[in-house]
């Protein structure tokens, strides 16, 4: 299993390859760190010259140097790839290794925020057909992850994910926590009738658990999705799953509203799978971004 | 930490450099391929850049007056006979490009042909004229910024406000600022909006002669002078002091159209594109230049007085005061044109000192800063700064010692120009003296026969003009102590070059010890031409 890392020496290319780090010794994965040059603009009134000759000799120095912030027990290869975007870069060159996941930092901007979207992310999020997961600001963190969270809604649509998050639980041991976040008056009835829905789909699975004291619901409540997101306790070991947006093409990943408005205030990693990804279609059935751990069971 | 690479490196990879990284060599297979730059240029979209970069409305309403009033009425011979210098170097310029394609072009060249000493005084010229440039183009741009502005309110009073220096700095700094942002993120205006604002250009140019010209042949302009072939007779030019001055300045006016011969041959017909589109462009705008000085010396003639091309008080910025006289209400479109042609040249006219900076940077003859490139927007970061600051402190420096700056700044940069070229000429000609003599007739013309009169023509009029500076009445009749304010410029700016170079000297002696590998060659990874 191999995860890509969106690379770039700044702040926010450190962030992707210290969580590219942490995910792939927790879940055994081996990383792929990748910086995209761009197409150079022909139209640009320049003689034709070494520049790209230059600017590529840089680049394999940045390359260089982030080597030393991947510890030597874990295997890693670094690349330099040629691409129209960077966002295509990634995407082509996850497709080309049958990638697990794409992982990118934020934003150079959006300063108070846990998450912002730069312009390769935000590229990502709406495109791509492998889970992207994105690095919170400043993530220095080199704790192992132990939990996977999984932001669900107590309603059917979220049935694949539910599975998926069962399927995982079952392969990798992990303990897995669905999260339902609630917007809206401050009722307790609300929240409890959220968490009954969840429950309802795990019975409705077509996963079965098999360590049914790895599984646990927590439903958030607030007057927004922030509000609601700030009502929940995250584990600085645990990252957080979500689906794509029902406007996605099948098998592709869009970033859905709700999403958006939770990761501005979302303090761990967030993974955004495509549509469909479930157990017995696409997801992890084929390749798991939760990495190449043994499926337990089954 | 272990020093052992863990990981074979994958087939097709570059050669194995860094294998003390922890992580074994960096695989660079997949950005070693062809093809730098997506997409193909067209022999139209070559030749719109070609345009683009000349610039012609801004050269001409910052030149034309000072030709004018250099020439009279052999402003005509001066347009004809003034492009071919520029095209003997051109042609040189293209045969290094070809042999040594270096982001540092004049930097680079001259140091292999004449060492670093030369190299570095080469160098400088082109970074003095082309931050020189930025400085009189966004300092156009304001001129023509608030004279549009005043014609779109039919507020007079509002074109005067250019006049206020806080305000007109102010301004002067926002262009600035936006010219160095599109530079420092690598865009460029998108090939249609270039178009466009080309089309327009040419258009309004075309219209503003067709206009002049008429109302000259119906005596309803200021002059009507009957056109007369005398005009375009260079012998009838009075004396050589003339002519060299005159040249130099027309020289400026055609400045930028060899970018089309050393753009990137990733063209449909590989050769033929890029040597058709330089055609194209040359033809376009010489054709256009000879339209417009021939109508407007019939419209305007050469006096003193009221709308004359000789006034002084037009020389600066003759567009401004022809355009309301030929056009009408329609002048306004003339100021359009010149604020849109000086913008868009300002972003494609910044990537040249960048990238000369850079290459100095990078081959350590300057700060390794110049050399550093933004990772977000792989240009180059720090220079194209520095670029820009400086133009934006010689520009407010200019505006208090001299209320002619636009002016004086094209005379001295027009200078600066042809000291660079010329440099530039003379190194083709001694860079490939081995070969160019014994190599057949077509090396002996084009790397040594034409480049070689290029460049004396460049110096010989470099030299002459830089002396005729020194009298007060030169150029906008600044003066500093009874010399002229051209002079003292292009003085200080060379002085100014020889110190920064002492300066780098002791602090990066490696470079001018010869010390700095410029293995050109061994780097290039370009389409094959």
């Amino acid at each position: 299993m191999r995860y890509v890392v969106g690379y770039s020496p700044t702040d926010r290319g450190r962030d992707a390859l210290n969580l590219g780090v942490v995910l792939a010794r927790s879940l055994g994965a081996q990383l792929d760190v990748v910086y995209v040059l761009k197409n150079e603009n022909p139209h640009l009134a320049a003689p034709r010259s070494n520049f790209g000759s230059i600017l590529r000799e840089q680049a394999v120095g940045w390359l260089e140097d982030a080597q030393y912030l991947v510890p030597t027990d874990l295997t890693a290869r670094f690349h330099l790839r040629q691409a129209e975007s960077t966002a295509a870069g990634l995407m082509e060159f996850a497709e080309a290794t049958d990638a697990g996941a794409i992982v990118v930092g934020g934003a150079r901007t959006g300063g108070w925020l846990f998450h912002s979207i730069g312009a390769a992310g935000n590229a990502l999020l709406h495109r791509s057909r492998t889970p992207v997961i994105l690095a919170p600001r400043n993530f220095a963190s080199d704790a192992d992850i132990e939990q996977i969270d999984c932001a669900v809604s107590p309603e059917i649509d979220s049935i694949s994910l539910v599975e998926e998050a069962i399927a995982t639980a079952n392969r990798t041991g992990l303990k897995v926590r669905l999260v339902s976040l609630i917007e809206g008056a401050d009722s307790a009835a609300a929240a409890s009738e959220a968490e009954a829905g969840v429950r309802e789909l795990i019975k409705q699975s077509s996963v079965t658990l098999e360590k049914p004291e790895l599984l646990s619901v927590t439903v958030g409540h607030g007057a927004t999705v922030p509000d609601a997101v700030q009502s929940v306790h995250w584990s600085p070991q645990s990252v957080l799953m979500a689906g794509s947006s029902k406007l996605s093409q099948r098998g592709e990943l869009f970033l859905s509203s709700n999403t958006a408005k939770i990761l501005t205030h979302l303090p761990i990693p967030l993974v955004v799978v495509p549509r469909d990804y479930s157990p017995g279609r696409r997801g992890s059935s084929q390749q798991p971004w939760t990495g190449s751990i043994p499926v337990v069971g089954k | 930490m272990s020093q052992t690479p863990q990981n074979p490196v994958p087939a097709g990879s570059a050669p194995v450099t860094a294998s003390t990284n922890p992580h074994g060599a960096v695989d660079t297979g997949a950005a070693n391929k062809k093809g730098l730059s997506s997409g193909k240029v067209t022999l139209f979209s070559s030749m719109i850049i070609g345009i683009s970069v000349v610039a012609p409305a801004y050269s001409l309403s910052g030149a034309l007056g000072p030709v004018a009033a250099e020439a009279g009425l052999y402003m005509p011979a001066m347009f004809l006979i003034g492009f071919i210098p520029m095209l003997l170097v051109a042609i040189g310029y293209r045969e290094l490009n070809a042999a040594m394609p270096d982001a540092g072009t004049t930097f680079t060249w001259t140091t292999k042909a004449f060492g670093p000493y030369a190299g570095w005084m080469g160098g400088w010229a082109l970074l003095v004229a082309t931050i020189l440039v930025l400085s009189n183009l966004a300092g156009i741009a304001v001129d023509f910024f608030y004279l549009a502005l005043s014609q779109v309110l039919s507020n007079p009073g509002v074109a005067d406000l250019a006049g206020n220096n806080l305000i007109n700095i102010a301004t002067f700094i926002a262009f600035m600022a936006f010219g160095c942002y599109i530079t420092y993120r690598g865009l460029d205006a998108t090939q249609k909006i270039q178009t466009v604002f080309i089309i327009f250009q040419l258009a309004v140019l075309a219209v503003f002669s067709a206009v002049a010209f008429y109302k000259a042949s119906t005596g309803t302009g200021f002059a009507n002078l009957s056109f007369s072939l005398e005009w375009f007779n260079p012998f009838g030019i009075d004396s050589f002091s003339t002519l060299a001055a005159g040249m130099s300045l027309v020289f400026f006016l055609y400045w930028g159209w060899d970018a089309v011969l050393t753009m990137n041959e990733e063209t449909e017909g590989k050769h033929t594109t890029s040597g058709h589109a330089a055609v194209g462009t040359i033809l376009t705008i010489v054709v256009l230049y000879l339209f417009l000085s021939v109508s407007t010396l019939a419209f305007a003639g050469t006096g003193e007085t009221g709308l004359g091309l000789g006034n002084p008080d037009n020389q600066e910025n003759i567009f401004a005061a022809l355009s309301g006289p030929v056009l009408g209400a329609f002048g306004i479109l003339m100021s359009f044109a010149v604020l849109v042609a000086a913008l868009a040249s300002l972003q494609s006219t910044a990537v040249s000192p960048a990238r000369t900076l850079l290459a100095m940077g990078y081959y350590k003859a300057l700060s390794p800063k110049f050399a550093s490139l933004s990772p977000k927007y792989q240009a180059p970061s720090y220079a194209t700064i520095v670029s820009c600051l400086i133009a934006t402190v010689f520009y407010v420096v200019m505006r208090f010692i001299s209320t002619s700056v636009l002016w004086d700044t094209i005379s001295a940069l027009s200078l600066m120009v042809c000291l660079y070229y010329g440099i530039t000429a003379f190194a083709c000609v001694w860079y490939f003296r081995k070969t160019s003599l014994s190599s057949g007739v077509k090396a002996l013309f084009n790397k040594f026969i034409f480049p070689l009169l290029g460049g004396l023509i460049l110096v010989v009029f470099f030299a002459q003009t830089f002396f005729d500076s020194m009298d007060p009445a030169y150029g906008s009749g600044s003066e500093i102590g009874g010399v002229g304010l051209v002079f003292i410029l292009s003085l200080v700016l060379l002085v100014l070059g020889v110190i920064a170079m002492i300066y780098q000297r002791i602090k990066r002696p490696d470079f001018f010890a010869g010390k700095v590998p410029m293995d050109v060659e061994h780097m290039i990874d370009l389409p094959e031409v």
